[in-house]
């Protein structure tokens, strides 16, 4: 079975987190495939607009952070941090994702690998963060 | 055998692209290229991005890689369309061929595009970084800047750092003047924003005369972090399971209906976070400061999921159940009332609505936008209020003081350059410091660039 690639697997967490947060997201029931990291996903095309698009407002904007740092544990702390990682309504959704995609990347690379290549990584007991 | 595995690729080369030197490259249809080649952690591909959407993504047989300086020709083992943006084309390279030591660039050439409109059939060539383990910081910073620069450049009225509104503004009684609105927000930590706001008008009956400006912690809970882990953990399961069994689709068909029903009670929530902040912040009576407070405010916030109202509509809020502000007077324009103790307690909401048709050829209006906010405060102990009479903050004010406002937005039209419609609100109620009795429509034009979705009003 090939490895996730990161630009994929932040995709994927990046469109779960989103449809945590807005109707506006709809994903196809069943057609998530962790093997292959992929899903059905509507409106096709979504990180290519932006997050206002998909009727997100701005009290929103933390729980959309937080919800993408529980997807991505190995890089929570930097997803947390609003100058690792800037987010703002009217940005376009691929620029987030090319910046998960990087941070991922740096997490392969270092020794041992804090990422490799999951689409989304299990549970590690240091993930247990105090959210209701 | 590597040199074998090469050289038949090079072969392959000259057999797939005769075209290579006669015809000229186009380099306009992409827009970024690079390699990752982090061995340790399974990275091994190229990205690309191209100027338009793509049907599918070229077969690995119309895609070459090619690292520079050295020429070596990297084998294409895969390619797909990211999900979610049919722009973004993955190229998944042989690990088993790198690039040399000393190759910083890479090549990429394709015979076709197939766009999904006047797709490409002559040769597409493009170049771009290679990053690896000793530069992968790089990128890192590279991708950081861009995402810093499209916040800088967000115009969203409550996220973006500067928002300064002007319209006019009509009192329920006198005349039209002029309104000014200026929000500022900056994170300077990751728990943590400075902010300042201003609320002013010079028609009397629609000036809140308020001033703010302060440093806030923000703490996040999540409703949906149970969830969103055993979908995590259901999910790596299902890729260890069919790593080992690849074979057993009962297993693995057992798995994905199990992350859809976690996927699907996620919309299911009408809650999505609770945020607490504690913030300290200086109010005065813009633009004088004839009164000035200093302020601990610790409000409580639930926030909603946007859920959908059939499939055009759709609606969210937020909650602020409680909220208590103390602090102390620093100066007043009533001389009997000087450096007095603030206690007040708060509560409010905001709900919004929005209208947003799927079919926008033929939509009208295109778009409506309705919110309703409002906050009420109990003042515990008297503070000193703006007087119509004196034309001063000389009153004494106690007990409750409400302030509620209406926002509608119609997009009636729009073109190529963007949506256009109107504006109004209504405002009622009072502000701190100086509680002034504000009642007023304001109403303007508005207009929504189709490039950023920045709003000029």
């Amino acid at each position: 079975m090939p490895p996730v690639l990161a630009p994929q697997a932040a995709a994927i967490r990046m469109i779960i987190a989103l449809a945590s947060v807005t109707d506006a997201v709809e994903i196809e029931p069943g057609s998530f495939d962790p093997s292959q990291c992929d899903l059905n996903v509507k409106p096709q095309n979504l990180l290519a607009g932006n997050f206002a698009d998909l009727h997100i407002v701005n009290f929103q904007m933390d729980g959309l952070r937080e919800n993408l740092a529980q997807l991505c544990p190995e890089i929570g702390d930097e997803i947390r941090t609003t100058t690792t990682f800037p987010m703002a309504l009217d940005m376009v959704i691929q620029i987030a994702v090319n910046n998960l995609s990087a941070l991922l990347l740096a997490a392969a690379a270092e020794v041992p690998p804090r990422w490799s290549g999951q689409c989304l990584s299990p549970d590690a007991p240091e993930d247990l963060l105090p959210n209701i | 055998m590597r040199k074998f595995f090469r050289s038949t690729l090079i072969f392959s080369v000259f057999i797939l692209f005769p075209a290579l030197s006669v015809c000229a490259p186009l380099q306009g249809e992409v827009s970024e290229a690079f390699l990752a080649w982090i061995p340790g952690g399974n990275q091994t591909f190229v990205q690309v991005t191209v100027s338009r959407s793509l049907a599918s993504a070229p077969a690995p047989s119309q895609v070459v890689v090619i690292a520079m300086p050295s020429a070596t020709l990297l084998g294409v083992t895969s390619t797909r369309l990211q999900t979610g943006n049919d722009t973004i084309l993955l190229i998944a390279l042989d690990p088993s061929v790198p690039p040399q030591p000393d190759d910083t660039t890479v090549e990429v050439r394709f015979t076709q595009l197939p766009f999904t409109t006047n797709p490409v059939t002559t040769l597409v060539k493009a170049t771009g970084e290679i990053y690896s383990s000793s530069n992968i910081q790089s990128l890192v910073e590279k991708r950081n800047k861009e995402a810093e620069e499209a916040v800088a450049h967000s115009k969203t009225k409550e996220e973006r750092n500067i928002f300064a509104g002007f319209s006019a503004a009509a009192p329920s009684e006198g005349d039209a003047e002029g309104n000014a609105e200026i929000d500022i927000n900056k994170w300077v930590s990751p728990n943590a924003f400075v902010s300042m706001n201003v609320k002013k008008s010079s028609a009397e009956q629609a000036d809140p005369r308020q001033f703010n400006i302060g440093l806030t912690f923000r703490k996040v809970f999540t409703f949906q972090g149970q969830t969103l882990r055993d979908i995590r953990n259901l999910a790596a399961a299902a890729e260890t399971q069919a790593a080992r069994n690849p074979g057993d689709l009962a297993t693995l068909q057992h798995n994905r209906g199990e992350i859809a029903t976690k996927l699907n009670s996620l919309r299911d929530d009408y809650l999505l976070s609770l945020l607490i902040d504690a913030s300290g912040r200086i109010e005065g009576e813009a633009l004088n400061f004839n009164v000035t407070n200093a302020i601990f405010d610790l409000p409580l916030q639930l926030a909603s999921r946007t859920r959908s109202l059939g499939r055009s509509a759709f609606w969210n809020f937020r909650i602020i159940p409680a909220g208590v502000e103390l602090g102390r007077n620093l100066r007043s324009e009533n001389d009997m009332m000087q450096k007095y103790y603030i206690g007040r307690f708060k509560f409010g909401g905001e709900l919004n609505f929005i209208y947003d048709p799927e079919d926008q050829e033929n939509a009208f209006p295109k778009r409506i936008e309705l919110s309703f906010l409002g906050v009420d405060r109990y003042l515990w102990r008297n503070e000193t209020a703006f007087d119509q009479e004196t034309n001063e903050a000389s009153g004494i004010s106690r007990g409750h003081k409400p302030w509620y406002q209406m926002d509608l937005k119609v997009f009636l039209g729009a073109s190529s350059q963007g949506r256009f419609g109107f504006r109004v609100n209504r405002i009622r109620g009072t502000l701190p410091p100086t509680f002034t009795d504000t009642r007023a429509f304001t109403f303007g034009a508005i207009f929504e660039s189709a490039d950023d979705n920045s709003t000029q009003q």
